[in-house]
């Protein structure tokens, strides 16, 4: 049995150092202020847990096993007071002032100063809107993606006007629940620049499981240059496919749920799609974002995201499909 | 009448022939097509942990879909609706169905057993409780079978779970299913205190009280104080379903954080209400395998009282993520800390206890168990303390981290310790014993396949993963851990197929199995028939088969308290609640068709419900409280004159006030009642602080003129005057009063009277309750008295048809007392209602 | 009724054995329920969240329940013919002395827990 044991052991310690060091989406691989701090929050308390868990198991053993005289030391009520009592005292204390000094240091990580950028991000079902705060007061629309400075703490306003949702990137920080009726804000610094992954961690109904995002943490420069481009109208259709596309688009009604700036189309019940074919992603991380994945997801959007709000559009011809593809492709 | 130690056996031998056959022929179970009727503890209980047990194999079954769907990213075995409704029937049958039940289960099987008393108090009550929850449960588990199971997970979190949001029956299968079925629970909580209080034997002080009964006792008093709340949250989220209410939408000054304060006020109490009653079955097997009596029995005793205790300051420990203030966080994880020593106590003892025997510890299947409980348990309780630590929660909350940290707890400490029950015990009811061989394979099967499906899943939450996603990209580095956890979880199912082979091979119900096969020392495993002991031990310790082994062999031949059957019926004694000196000898009902078809009835009317059959579910309510009538009827039998039970005792065969059993009874029910209450007082101040502007008098019509509120009081006074003194007027023994029965149904018009001018008066105001949050509360006030006047009016006619057919009377009063009792309560209730809501806006208002 | 003068009341026994438990609760709801109060109005609450009188409010609470809990340790006799009506019957004096002293330990740690975070942070910050 105890080899069966041991090479179980081994292949799930050889699961953990491929999902925690490759992790996209990883506690263990952090890229932000209080991520790290609860990192090494969690090796301490880890470790801590491995040699008590150890402790109990090597007492179980020598009051199965041990010597007549070693287990009559076992048997009294200073054994179980010292041991089940004092020692998680101690250990106890320790652990819960320390984890009040981590909480602390969340405190000064707060409130940046006027005129900095701020992200609102709202929970729909089942994806991200997120509007960016500029200094200058102007209000730039995305969706299922976050784009930071790194170094710079940047205040997050979660929100949700349906159900709860929690807004989790690992990499980041922990969790925060967007609540209807309420805001609240987190402050994040990413560490280092890169792309990392996040996901809705409150069930929300639905299509839980599909409503994930990207957060994208810039170099500082280059983080201006993004924002710049976010904030610039859509790309105009230079082809005449993408000119076919557009109009396909503003003639199926696609703007009356969807927004692109420079467009008539200013719906606001779907994401904004202005500069979409720049994203990561489509649907909320769920498929990745070319123009094929366009035209599957208009005929086949149940399919791939059962639930979602977007009806399937099955109207198109071979043909249109792919302009309309082509075209939203092209907004970069 | 002291407690002798025993010098002399209270009773002389050899006992007349005829004491057996009574005793046999008055404690017989019913044979044929009137099984069901049996209300016997061991009759019923066998029955009650097989139904725990079909559940547990049947939300098991689920748990293995869940597992073939998530074994590799981007899978399609499952669709996400499907998978939605699979993972919420797998959780809510787990906690509400299985888990909950079998424990008590266990209570009802065993501690008449320990205790050596006769029966439970109120049989047919614990009996009614098992077939309402047997039909409740099988109705809302099946609803996975026809697309109409809910699916807002066993938490239900509004507003997913509000109309808009989860259209259909299906979230409101889990509302009033649910709900129904924790009713039965609190009616076995009552019968369990007040077994454990009032039925030990002889002799067996509070300090000789088997740790199981401790056990039992505080998970019975958690139950009390838990239940009520989430019974409160689920009438107000169906409240605001069916008729828009909005105690949950935030736009009308709800909040959906209402829900999530009363649900973990029950939901994390829960997860100890399930640990207390394991642990407590852990301390009885470990000192009869050591062979020695439990090393700290009374640090242990500490520790599950305040285990009960702290387990209640723990639930926003649910909540650190939804932005409360970081302080008030921090008294949550200062709980969570102080709720892990006494496990930590108990752990050790048990270690201590291990070694303590004189021969080694015998490693037996129960053992197995147990030791693979306490590896389980500990590793839980230490990923259990890390997610205290507020700010890892924030990123292992709601990940598989969590599934993994809780599974640990829940089955290693509780699943574990099941199934070392189940060898451990299985001789009280079975005919033979269960092997040792398939016992071996099944806890070894069991015990690797936990692990490798559990452990992973700490890797795979760290890892980023969160819970309740029915799929995953396959690109995320998930995919093995997953894979592990699968395979693991079917070779866990295979140790439990194992086990059923077991039970299908050695299990044969009946009496005639080994008595005492492991040597214990308490007194369950003294010889037993359907009548439990022949006679009631005089108990002097705390292991009295090991310090006077002479004991099983004087209680078989009759020799200690109520060899017999002196009133003819079925009896047992009761003893203080302290220091178990005896006090009357308690007459018990026997099988009944009445209590099944109350069960029925209440099933069907709660399920008929669900489905908007209101019309059909009326008249099966109408049923059940009619099945009720008929049942309660029968008890409340007149007294027989005194009977000895040995040692020249006398004991009278009727108890009227403090001292009688019904009493305790309704006391307990008025505490489950009034930590209703507390909720809704919670409720209501909470959501003032959460929506000023929408309280009166601001934001709503003002509350009406003192006049309607006071004009409600002097009925709720007045109605309680009127019962007192119909108290005082009661007849003589054997003969009827229509002054008292028209006095009660004086009482009964004033309580209706009261609540009905109470909801008068806000309606003359043009209050409405869909209009905020505000109307909805104060709308409820009356409506939670209301219910409880419903009771107490049905009780007082119901004492008024007792006193007018003469079988109420001065001295034959519990029917009278009972009723009286609630009448006050609710008065009391009632007046504080008034206050609350006539009282408060007046004071916010200046 | 001559004996009932001598035999203590049960519930009254109940509750002297569990005095500690139940004054922590008190002291949890106290706290709890001030502190979150006084945040929710935003009473007194300063800039970077911290609040003085919802800190106060809980070292009041703190002091007041330590008080009352060491008042239990050192004079339990009284206290148990209060709530009792009767004096601790001899044989059960050990484990009811020793129940009600361990819970009561037990609960002053617990309570010294929930009130050291008002040392370390401010009382109503969401420290996020």
């Amino acid at each position: 049995m105890s080899g069966t044991l041991a090479r179980t052991g081994l292949i799930v310690l050889v699961a953990l150092l491929l999902a925690g060091c490759t992790g996209t989406q990883s506690v263990l691989s952090p890229g932000g202020v209080e991520a790290e701090r609860v990192h090494l929050l969690f090796w301490i308390m880890t470790i801590g847990s491995g040699i008590i868990l150890a402790l109990v198991v090597v007492l179980t053993g020598l009051a199965l096993f041990g010597s007549q005289s070693l287990r009559s030391r076992f048997a009294n009520e200073r054994f179980i007071t010292g041991l089940g009592l004092f020692f998680p005292v101690v250990v106890l204390t320790v652990l819960l002032v320390y984890g009040l000094f981590v909480m602390r240091a969340g405190a000064q990580s707060q409130a940046p100063e006027d005129g900095q950028l701020r992200v609102a991000i709202e929970g729909e079902l089942w994806w991200w809107r997120v509007t960016y705060l500029d200094g200058e007061g102007n209000r730039i629309t995305s969706a299922n993606e976050l784009h930071l400075p790194v170094g710079t703490p940047v205040e997050l306003a979660l929100t949700s006007d349906n159900v709860i949702h929690s807004f989790w990137a690992p990499t980041l920080a922990g969790k925060l629940d967007m609540i209807p009726g309420r805001e609240n804000t987190l402050t994040v610094t990413a560490t280092r620049a890169g792309v990392t992954r996040g996901q809705c961690a409150e069930y929300c109904g639905g299509a839980h499981a599909l409503m994930a995002f990207h957060v994208v943490a810039h170099p500082p420069q280059e983080f201006e240059a993004w924002l710049a481009h976010a904030a610039s109208p859509a790309h105009e259709p230079a082809t005449a496919q993408e000119q076919h596309g557009a109009e396909l688009f503003q003639q199926a009604g696609c703007g009356s749920c969807h927004a692109v700036r420079g467009t008539e189309a200013d719906g606001v019940i779907g994401p904004d799609l202005t500069h979409v074919g720049g994203r990561l992603s489509l649907a909320a991380a769920t498929m990745p974002n070319n123009s094929q994945a366009f035209s599957d997801w208009i005929v086949n959007n149940q399919h791939i995201k059962p639930e979602n709000k977007m009806p399937a559009y099955e109207i198109f011809t071979e043909e249109q499909l792919d302009d309309l593809s082509i075209y939203l492709d092209s907004l970069e | 009448m002291s407690t002798h130690e025993l010098d002399e056996l209270p009773n002389k031998g050899p006992r007349p022939a005829h004491e057996l056959e009574d005793l046999k022929r008055i404690w017989a179970t019913p044979t044929g097509w009137r099984l069901p009727t049996a209300v016997n503890n061991t009759v019923i209980g066998v029955l009650y942990i097989g139904a725990a047990l079909l559940f547990f194999l049947m939300a098991g079954v689920l748990a293995l879909l869940m597992r073939t769907q998530l074994a590799v990213g981007d899978n399609n075995f499952l669709s996400q609706d499907l998978y939605n409704q699979i993972f919420t029937v797998h959780g809510t049958t787990m906690m509400f169905l299985f888990a909950v039940p079998a424990v008590e289960a266990l209570g009802v099987m065993l501690l008449p057993q320990m205790l050596a008393a006769r029966d439970l108090p109120f049989p047919r009550l614990s009996a009614f409780a098992i077939w309402a929850y047997i039909i409740g449960g099988l109705v809302f588990f099946s609803t996975v079978f026809y697309d109409l199971a809910p699916k807002g997970g066993w938490f239900m979190y509004p507003p997913m779970t509000l109309l808009e949001y989860s259209p259909g029956d299906n979230a409101d299968f889990w509302l009033l299913g649910i709900g129904f079925i924790e009713i039965s629970a609190i009616a076995g909580a009552i019968e369990i205190v007040v077994g454990v209080l009032r039925t030990r034997p002889p002799g067996m002080t509070l300090a000789r009280m088997p740790i199981f009964a401790w056990s039992m006792l505080v998970f019975a008093a958690m139950i009390i104080f838990a239940f009520p709340a989430v019974i409160l949250a689920t009438m107000l989220l169906e409240i605001e379903r069916a008729f828009g209410w909005p105690f949950f939408t935030a736009e009308l000054g709800g909040d959906s954080l209402l829900w999530q304060h009363l649900f973990w006020f029950f939901g994390h109490p829960e997860v100890y209400i399930i640990f207390l009653p394991a642990a407590g079955l852990v301390s009885m097997m470990i000192p009869t395998m050591a062979q020695t009596p439990l090393v700290g029995y009374r640090l242990i005793v500490v520790a599950l009282i305040a285990t009960g205790f702290f387990s209640f300051g723990l639930w926003v420990h649910h909540m650190f993520t939804t932005g409360i203030p970081g302080m008030s966080l921090a008294f949550f994880s200062a709980a969570s800390m102080a709720v892990a020593i006494p496990s930590g106590i108990q752990v050790f003892s048990w270690i201590a206890t291990i070694a303590a025997g004189r021969k080694r510890f015998r490693i037996t299947v129960p053992s197995l168990f147990i030791l693979g409980f306490l590896f389980i348990f500990t590793l839980g309780g230490l990923t259990g303390v890390m997610v205290a630590i507020v700010p890892f929660d924030w990123q292992a909350h709601d990940s598989y981290f969590i599934v993994a940290h809780f599974h640990y707890v829940l089955v290693g400490g509780m699943v574990f310790p099941l199934f070392a029950t189940f060898y451990y015990w299985v001789p009280m009811v079975s005919k033979k014993m269960l092997s040792e061989r398939l016992g071996r394979w099944a806890f070894w099967l069991m015990f690797i396949g936990f692990n490798v499906a559990f452990f992973p899943m700490h890797f795979t939450g760290l890892a980023g993963m969160p819970r309740r996603v029915w799929t995953y990209p396959g690109n995320m580095g998930w995919d093995l851990l997953n894979t592990i956890s699968t395979v693991g979880a079917f070779t866990m199912a295979a140790g439990v197929l194992v086990f059923l082979v077991d039970l299908a091979k050695n299990f044969r119900f009946g009496e005639g199995g080994p008595d005492n096969p492991w040597g214990a020392g308490t007194l369950e495993f003294l010889p037993n028939d359907t009548y439990s002991t022949r006679s009631i031990p005089h108990v002097t310790s705390l292991e009295p088969q090991w310090d006077r082994p002479s004991l099983a062999k004087e209680v078989e031949e009759g020799l200690h308290y109520l060899p017999n059957a002196p009133t003819g019926g079925r009896e047992t004694i009761v003893t203080s609640a302290i220091e178990a000196k005896p006090q009357y000898v308690l007459q018990m009902p026997g099988p009944s068709w009445t209590h099944l078809g109350a069960a029925a009835f209440t099933a069907a009317f709660f399920l008929l419900l669900t489905i908007k059959q209101v019309e059909i579910a009326i008249a099966c309510g109408v049923l059940a409280i009619v099945a009720c009538i008929i049942w309660t009827w029968q008890l409340d039998k007149p007294e027989q004159g005194e009977v000895e039970i040995g040692h020249g005792i006398k004991l009278p065969t009727y108890m009227t006030g403090p001292m009688s059993h019904s009493w305790w009874a309704m006391v307990v029910l008025m505490l489950v009642a009034s930590s209703l209450y507390v909720s809704y007082f919670f409720s209501y101040l909470y959501l003032w602080t959460v929506s000023p502007d929408v309280w009166a008098p601001a934001g709503s019509p003002p509350p009406p003129p003192l006049l309607w509120p006071i004009g409600s009081a002097l009925l709720f006074i007045g109605g309680s005057a009127v019962v007192f003194i119909a108290g005082k007027l009661l007849p003589k023994p054997r003969h009827m009063s229509l002054r008292v029965a028209g006095l009660l149904t004086l009482g009964a018009a004033a309580l209706g009277g009261a609540v009905a001018l109470e909801i008068l008066g806000h309606m003359s105001t043009g209050l409405s309750p869909t209009a905020s949050s505000y109307g909805a509360m104060v709308y409820m006030a009356p409506i939670l008295t209301g219910q409880a006047a419903f009771a107490t009016i049905i009780m007082c006619l119901f004492a008024v048809g007792r006193v007018i057919t003469a079988q109420l009377d001065a001295k034959r009063r519990v029917t009278f007392d009972n009723a009286a009792l609630l009448y006050y309560y609710t008065a009391g209730q009632g007046l504080f209602g008034l206050l609350l809501i006539h009282g408060f806006p007046r004071l916010i208002g200046g | 009724m001559g004996e009932a003068k001598t035999t203590p009341r049960p519930i009254g026994t109940l509750v002297f054995l569990m005095a500690g438990p139940i004054l922590w609760a008190a002291h949890l709801t106290l706290i709890y329920g001030s502190q979150s109060a006084l945040c929710g109005f935003a009473v007194g609450t300063g800039p970077s969240g911290s609040n003085t009188l919802a800190s106060a409010s809980v070292i009041a609470g703190t002091v007041l329940v330590l008080g009352l809990l060491l008042a239990l340790l050192i004079w339990p006799h009284p206290v148990y013919k209060t709530l009792s009506g009767a004096k601790m019957p001899g044989d059960q004096q050990p484990l009811m002395l020793f129940v009600m002293r361990f819970l009561n330990g037990l609960s002053i740690l617990a309570v010294l827990y929930a009130g050291v975070a008002v040392q370390l942070l401010d009382a109503c910050a969401d420290l996020r």
